[in-house]
């Protein structure tokens, strides 16, 4: 039996009232999920990415960037980095990413400078892995440009390691993603990286592209895509490039923006998806020892169910239909759809995105980060995904817009169901949304979101606690022997019910995750049995936890430590 | 001499929505398109055609086809031509191309300015379509212009103009009734039951599933040809499949097999139902039709590869699957040249 039904009742409820965007009151059953508006002291600086309207002629002023929540100063709450773009012709200090530390109390505060991550490269994508396993998370940025590795002192502060480290390629880099590649016990990198653009030579001769009636910036199809980058971790603070001797340098280079780690035939080793923009996705199956094989047409994970190529954006994977096996999301353009593929076993996926009710409800927008979380805590997962359109002048075309309304559907047995408008001002609102982290911000024990928008300031969604609905949040550390802890798998075992979720920072768009991993309970109030999969395969169990905690593992020790959540 | 595009005499599959406005396209040009044969070198100009279709050579045929245009008198009528031939395999980009060089020629023809609509409709360029549609509305004869009402139909509701969508659907039916019920004894009529039929599918594929059963409800009513049932319950079967019918959205499609078992169409769609739902030795005999009845199904190929696949046929998948790279790779690599050759159309002034 699924949790949900045990909040049925609710849930019939919530989806068909409260949506005139007045708070849950007394006269109507409350909202299964209700996000609130962004608040005043929140961050409020714009995220630079390129120029306004008609003026932006590059693609590169379209994409957008992503943001990372990392708790960089160990203090146990999340903390946000904010990845930010230029504008053509900018001077060097004219915009820089951001840090803002997380005071504990739902405000944040700037320490970009005292921090020392001051950047001022045209950025995109984020990722968050202790690549040093010296206990402090570090950050890599995707540039366009150098990309840079940012090592935490655990002072604070952290260090430019980007030369050291032998990382700064010099391409337009979009997104990454930190996994063991070659099961050696240390975080590799890799960095999915669009086309060539050269600023002085710009794509098409500096001449615009039609697009409907517009004219719009070129690309990326028929540019010369530069091919993505794997950097193997050699143990000492530097990488060495190894796309090709991992078997992964054969394939057609293509734009690369959507990246997850994953394990598609569960064998226990880290595959891993990339999504590419207008070609099909990649899907690098691990054969052992850091070489991989390239399944994506086989696997049914490189096109839609027609076999034609999508323009891919965000992924992300988790079981979302609770078989035990874990499935994915791509988000694509506009007048399309966003692609559910369900893995059917022994390494095969189908298109299943009729199946789930979502083929028809998202065809006009255009899909960024996306997410598989479980937003209303009944225990199945629901699916966030980040719209906007990449073109400014879009609006009054067909049914496009460029500012677009994020999409939150909650699944009731195995369906999706458009909220968004049920679901609170915070997902009420209308933005031209790119990146998004998804993790619990305030310890309460509810899945936040941060989204960046282009050319605007953040939105920091926060999602109110309901009363009577129950969650775990499981926290994984290392073991003495500082092994990275990234892509474990935890089963929550409740009565006949289990939940699979993978600790999984990657995915989404250009952004990194809580690594934490949130299950929803509804009304149960224990869980009965918590096992854990090590990424080395080894598994640790326990029995009996309460309800509504933060329960933190460390690998080797059998007794976790609880934490009541907020 | 008759219009180029009956002279080619090319076979083209026409998608439905396309195929009575092609007729009356193609006639038209038969008897509007007199010039000097010399001028043309057809057999080339259909080579080009041919070779097209199949993704060959794109920008040297193209490039043929649009110095062609140069070289004969009547540019209009030949760029028109070649536009409704391109519009009927699909090319929609150069398609358009072409069409815009006979609407700048021929401004009062509204065959012209319906299949440049029709091209911007496939393309999802609805306030264009929008623009040249009305221009046909008013410039064709009552005969052929339900389609047109059809087609700006479709428009209004990507424009997300609802009630004019309803408005010209209904105006549609209508004018096609009268059409009929004007016409002397023994004079060919318009298919009514085949023209909402289309209406349901413009429904359907515009996201309207309410409108396109009540469309499909009216009709089961009425008697009806085979293959006209059969069109109506593969449009039923993806409506209630989509809304999570699965038995309803099963007997449909069961049913439309029966009624038209060497419809492609009908058997690839009745596969996905069972690859959607892991049943790959289900899909297999679908997919294994629908590839035997149309040997470039992108999709057929790529799905049966994989059933098969699935099922341990490893060296039957692969080889399948080697034919869908083939097909999926011609392909992009036609649209990709395809793009590139519209944008050199486009920047090239027409005469």
């Amino acid at each position: 039996m699924r949790l949900g039904a045990a909040l049925g009742s609710l849930l019939v409820g919530a989806v068909g009232g409260a949506g005139d965007g007045a708070p849950p009151g007394a006269q109507s059953a409350p909202p299964a999920v209700w996000y609130e508006a962004p608040r005043p002291d929140d961050p409020s600086f714009p995220i630079v990415n390129g120029r306004e309207g008609a003026d932006a002629q590059w693609t590169l002023e379209l994409l957008g960037s992503g943001v990372a929540m990392i708790d960089y100063d160990r203090d146990g709450d999340l903390d946000l980095y904010f990845v930010v773009g230029r504008r053509p012709g900018d001077p060097a200090d004219a915009a820089s990413d951001r840090l803002f530390r997380n005071r504990g109390d739902g405000t944040f505060e700037d320490v970009t400078e005292a921090a020392g991550v001051r950047e001022s490269a045209w950025g995109f994508g984020v990722a968050v892995g202790d690549y040093d396993q010296d206990g402090w998370d570090d950050l890599f940025v995707a540039n366009w440009g150098p990309d840079r590795m940012l090592r935490n002192r655990g002072d604070g502060t952290f260090e430019d390691v980007t030369a050291h480290a032998g990382v700064a390629d010099d391409g337009w880099s979009t997104n990454a993603a930190f996994g063991d590649v070659d099961g050696d016990g240390d975080l590799d990198l890799y960095v999915a990286r669009y086309f060539r653009h050269d600023a002085a030579r710009p794509p098409g001769d500096g001449k615009l592209c039609p697009f409907l009636d517009l004219m719009v910036p070129c690309g990326p199809q028929w540019l010369p895509a530069e091919r993505d980058l794997l950097w193997r971790n050699n143990g000492d603070g530097t990488f060495t490039e190894a796309l090709h001797e991992a078997g992964m340098g054969d394939v057609r280079p293509s734009y690369g923006l959507g990246v997850t780690f994953c394990d598609v035939d569960a064998d226990g080793r880290l595959d891993l998806l990339v999504g590419n923009d207008s070609l099909p996705n990649f899907l690098f199956r691990s054969l052992g020892g850091g070489k991989f094989e390239e399944i994506g047409a086989v696997s049914g994970l490189s096109v839609s169910i027609n076999g034609r190529e999508q323009a891919c954006m965000g992924v992300d994977v988790a079981d979302f239909d609770g078989d035990g096996r874990e499935d994915f999301v791509v988000t694509n353009f506009s007048n399309d759809y966003n692609t559910i593929y369900r893995n059917q076993g022994d390494g095969f996926f189908d298109d299943v995105t009729q199946l789930v009710g979502l083929a028809d409800v998202a065809w006009w927008t255009l899909g960024w980060a996306t997410r598989f979380f479980d937003a209303d805590c009944d225990g199945d997962l629901d699916l966030f995904v980040a719209n906007g359109h990449v073109y400014p002048t879009i609006d009054g075309r067909s049914s496009m817009t460029y500012a677009e309304l994020n999409h939150l559907y909650l699944q009731e047995r195995g369906r999706f169901t458009l909220v968004s408008m049920e679901a609170g001002p915070g997902m009420q609102r209308v933005k031209p949304s790119r990146g998004a982290a998804f993790g619990d911000l305030d310890g309460d024990g509810w899945i936040d979101v941060v989204v960046s928008e282009r050319n605007q300031p953040p939105s920091i969604l926060r999602a109110r606690p309901r009363p009577g609905v129950h969650r775990l949040m499981v926290e994984l550390e290392p073991g003495d022997d500082r092994r990275p802890v990234d892509h474990s798998l935890v089963r929550a075992r409740v009565g006949d019910a289990t939940m699979l979720r993978r600790s999984n920072r990657g995915g989404s768009y250009s952004s990194s995750n809580d690594p934490r991993l949130h299950f929803g309970l509804g009304a149960a109030v224990r869980v009965d049995e918590l096992e854990v999969t090590w990424p080395d395969g080894a598994k640790q169990s326990m029995r009996d936890l309460p309800a509504d905690r933060l329960v933190r593992i460390r690998r080797g020790q059998s007794t976790p430590r609880l934490e009541p959540l907020r | 001499m008759k219009g180029i595009a009956a002279a080619l005499s090319i076979a083209v599959v026409q998608p439905a929505f396309t195929a009575f406005a092609t007729a009356a396209t193609v006639a038209a040009a038969a008897q509007e398109s007199p010039r000097p044969a010399a001028t043309v070198d057809v057999a080339a100009v259909r080579k080009a055609i041919q070779q097209l279709r199949r993704g060959q050579d794109v920008e040297e045929n193209l490039a043929l086809l649009r110095a062609a245009v140069d070289q004969v008198p009547d540019a209009g009528s030949f760029a028109r031509d070649v536009g409704t031939l391109l519009l009927n395999e699909k090319l929609y980009e150069p398609a358009q191309g072409f069409l815009e060089i006979a609407r700048e020629r021929l401004p009062q023809d509204g065959v012209v300015a319906q299949q440049l609509g029709n091209a911007h409709v496939m393309q999802h360029h609805y306030a264009e379509a929008h623009e040249h549609l009305s221009a046909a509305d008013r410039l064709l004869p009552p005969g052929l212009r339900p389609y047109v009402h059809l087609y700006l139909s479709m428009v209004l509701i990507g424009l997300q103009k609802a009630e004019e969508s309803e408005a010209r659907a209904k105006r549609a039916i209508e004018e096609v009734r009268a059409w009929n019920a004007a016409q002397p004894p023994g004079a060919p009529r318009l298919d009514e039951i085949d023209f909402e039929l289309n209406l349901a599918n413009v429904y359907q594929r515009f996201l309207r599933a309410d409108d396109a059963l009540r469309v499909l409800d009216a009709l089961d009513g009425r008697p009806m040809e085979q293959r006209d049932l059969a069109k109506s319950r593969l449009v039923r079967a993806q409506i209630l499949e989509a809304r999570g019918d699965d038995a309803g959205a099963l007997a449909a499609f069961a049913r439309q097999r029966e009624l038209a078992p060497d419809d492609a169409a009908g058997a690839y769609e009745f596969a996905l139902y069972h690859v959607r739902r892991n049943r790959p030795a289900e899909a297999r005999p679908l997919l294994e039709r629908a590839t035997k009845l149309d040997p470039e199904h992108e999709g057929a190929h790529f799905n049966l590869a994989r059933v098969l696949l699935r099922l341990g046929e490893k060296e039957q998948g692969e080889a399948v699957m080697a034919r869908y790279h083939a097909i999926h790779g011609a392909r992009i690599s036609a649209e990709v040249r395809l793009a590139e050759m519209r944008l050199r159309l486009r920047a090239r002034p027409a005469r």
